[in-house]
């Protein structure tokens, strides 16, 4: 009897003990609030019915780039993390991320067209063309706008004025000077999103990897025109006032009218007590939005690379992306999904136009050397602009002085 | 022979014994310091291949303005929390240590309360105290008659400010070292002082002071490495702005290996300051005995 028990015991263990070895578990990384994560549960869920052997634990810690450099460093990188579209270049160069070219070329599915021109190649080795990163989402740069305001104030909205082809930023400034009043302003933007400017008053800044051009008058006429919406038209808060209260809050606080933001406050503004919708951002010389880009990437130091790629397959892929446009926050990456009704009507109940319409109008995506330090010191040498001590054609020479000794 | 072999022995085991705390050092004190050191010799992204570059990196950081900026930021740093903070720890000791005061552990627990909070919630209350329409800093400053102070936006304030706040969340510690070390001077020397017809400030002066030193010497130096490692504030509050007026030694050290993969470079910024802190210790170690008195 006792010899018995014993043996069962042991077989109990056996099982334990090989199914812990054969039963493989992969680690996705991710960035993101207390949302986002619930949102990866639930396409980690639908994953798991599709591959139940394989178990994906997920890690959001509270300092990105520092933990995942250290993970990369002590050779135990997550298997799968995410990875934006500047910090790629490095990460590529620095030999952490997998080559994922033979499991694209091996899967059928995977179609390259389906996916927006543009978006893969921000992955790609520059020489050998190969894959190292599939795009997860994308967002373009909206106009968030309160439709009581407008409508109390008797105006067009400004999709209605894009309809009629009259939203250049002028136009803008007209509507918002109109709004500011009582303690409301027209529009509430972050000094800090200034890139999503100079592109429209045509500043072509990024000719290259190593040649970064700010001091163009372009560049300092849009950045100009920016700073000026606080500082000479007063239809927007200071940067006094951007401190004490985020732009985003203003807006849902309703002290603004309109709010220049990427797509992803939709969902958090989902259940504001007032009607909001979006539209397109303004124009000058052209059409143009920023994109923002993140994709999942593969550690090349990774232990079950295969399994992996079954995850980055599954999330990119058409049943994958299909719940990133259910989620609604970011701009699924495969073209058959944005364009179906599962993204169009992802907020529909709040009658939201989702302006798919308009997301052809973003550009290459800008990269280049030396991009945190490039960042920093635009950001630092546009301090002085923001709070009206320097103008912007003098603040640029400075900063191209020293980005050019970063880039020679 | 035999009382050799005991010898032995007791060498031995003395190792034995703290082998563990031995490991612990080699492994995590000594080996990352002199990894570090050869690492500010490199050009190394934080992973990947290392490439030993020479003196590349100290040429480099000698001719680096902002580190420049960054060594002078923690240096105002550090004079403000020892010229403002540790006399401030000291008059509240010496307030909260006088046996007339009612309540005195309530305060003394009220002084110590920021010292045990976390300086992510410390930082999100200064952001509002310091907040220039509806801060409470600028209310009591709009109260006694003085215009209103643009502290985290203003280049020449947002330092200030952060020493504000640093000396509010710190003085509670060294207030208790304080008053631990007045409680250690005897009693005797009072009364002699007394019968000899001295006044409270003689007292303070000739009896306090000179038995409080060691102690005052102890939360100098400490307060002063402390200091200059200073970081979480400007991470939090301020990200080294505006126009770096905050960018702190290690604020920038972080900057560089974390966000601009420049962790050779950010090495050698460490051992820099590593350096700056022996040489500080060594002077003061040499002051004090002008003014340290061991009783």
């Amino acid at each position: 009897m006792k010899v018995f028990r014993l043996s069962v015991m042991l077989l109990v263990g056996f099982i334990v003990f090989v199914s812990g070895v054969y039963g493989v578990k992969v680690t996705l990384m991710m960035w993101g609030g207390a949302v986002e994560e619930n949102e990866v549960r639930d396409y980690i869920e639908a994953f798991n019915r599709l591959y139940p052997d394989i178990e994906v634990e997920i890690i959001r810690p509270a300092d990105y780039w520092p933990k995942l450099m250290s993970m990369i460093a002590a050779r135990t990188p997550p298997d799968v993390f995410y990875m934006g579209f500047p910090e790629f270049v490095k990460f590529h160069t620095m030999g952490a991320l997998l080559d994922l070219q033979s499991y694209v070329d091996g899967d059928p599915t995977f179609n390259e067209d389906d996916f927006f021109p543009g978006l893969l190649d921000a992955f790609k080795d520059v020489r050998t063309g190969h894959i190292y990163g599939i795009p997860k989402d994308w967002s373009t740069y909206v106009v968030y706008y309160n439709k009581e305001m407008f409508e109390k104030a008797g105006l067009p909205t400004p999709n209605e004025l894009f309809g009629h082809g009259k939203w250049t930023w002028d136009d803008l400034l007209e509507v918002a000077k109109k709004l500011t009043k009582d303690g409301v302003y027209g529009i509430a933007v972050d000094a800090g999103r200034w890139k999503i400017m100079p592109p429209q008053w045509g500043a072509e800044w990024v000719k290259g990897f190593d040649k970064v051009v700010v001091n163009s008058p372009e560049f300092a006429e849009a950045i100009q025109f920016y700073a000026d919406l606080w500082l000479k038209y007063h239809v927007a808060p200071d940067m006094t006032e951007q401190a004490e209260m985020s732009p985003a809050d203003r807006f849902a606080n309703r002290k603004a009218a309109m709010y220049i933001c990427g797509r992803w406050m939709t969902m958090k503004f989902k259940h504001l007590p007032f009607e909001w919708d979006i539209a397109p951002l303004p124009y000058h010389k052209k059409m143009y939005t920023w994109v923002d880009l993140v994709a999942y990437c593969v550690a090349r130091d990774s232990k079950h690379p295969d399994a992996a790629w079954k995850l980055v397959r599954f999330l990119t892929g058409v049943e994958g992306q299909k719940l990133v446009a259910k989620a609604g926050h970011a701009i699924p990456a495969r073209r058959s999904v944005a364009y179906s009704s599962a993204f169009i009507n992802a907020l529909a109940e709040r009658g939201i136009h989702n302006t798919v319409h308009l997301i052809p109008y973003y550009e290459r995506i800008l990269v280049f050397n030396h991009w945190g330090e490039i960042w920093t010191i635009l950001n630092r040498e546009l301090e002085p602009v923001w709070m009206g001590e320097k103008t912007a054609a003098e603040a640029l020479k400075e900063a191209q002085k020293e980005i050019d000794s970063l880039l020679k | 022979m035999k009382r050799m072999r005991y010898k032995h022995q007791q060498w031995l085991w003395g190792y034995l014994l703290i082998l563990p705390a031995l490991i612990g050092f080699f492994v995590f004190m000594l080996y990352p310091m002199f990894t570090g050191v050869y690492l500010s010799f490199t050009a190394w992204g934080g992973f990947g291949p290392v490439k030993w570059v020479g003196l590349e990196n100290w040429i480099k950081l000698l001719h680096d303005k902002h580190f420049l900026k960054a060594v002078w930021n923690t240096v105002y740093y550090t004079l403000g929390i020892l010229a403002i903070g540790v006399p401030l720890a000291l008059l509240l000791a010496l307030l909260l240590n006088q046996k007339f005061l009612r309540g005195r552990n309530f305060f003394r627990a009220v002084y110590y309360l920021p010292v045990i909070s976390m300086m992510v919630a410390v930082s999100m209350l200064w952001k509002w105290l310091l907040s220039p329409n509806h801060g409470l800093v600028n209310y009591f400053l709009g109260f006694i008659g003085l215009p209103k102070i643009n502290w985290l936006l203003d280049p020449r304030w947002a330092m200030p400010g952060l020493i504000l706040m640093s000396i509010w969340k710190g003085t509670g510690f060294n207030m208790v070292i304080f008053l631990a070390g007045l409680q250690g001077i005897p009693k005797m020397y009072y009364e002699a002082a007394e019968i000899d017809g001295a006044n409270s400030w003689h007292k303070f002066r000739y009896v306090t002071l000179p038995l409080l030193s060691p102690t005052t010497y102890f939360i100098v130096i400490t307060t002063m490495i402390h200091s200059f490692q200073i970081f979480q504030q400007a991470y939090i509050l301020t990200e080294g702005g505006p126009r770096e007026a905050t960018t702190t030694i290690v604020y920038y050290i972080y900057k560089n290996a974390f966000e601009w993969f420049q962790m050779g470079y950010a090495c050698t910024q460490a051992v820099l300051l590593l350096v700056i802190l022996v040489l500080a210790t060594l002077f003061q170690q040499w002051l004090q005995k002008r003014w340290v008195f061991y009783g």
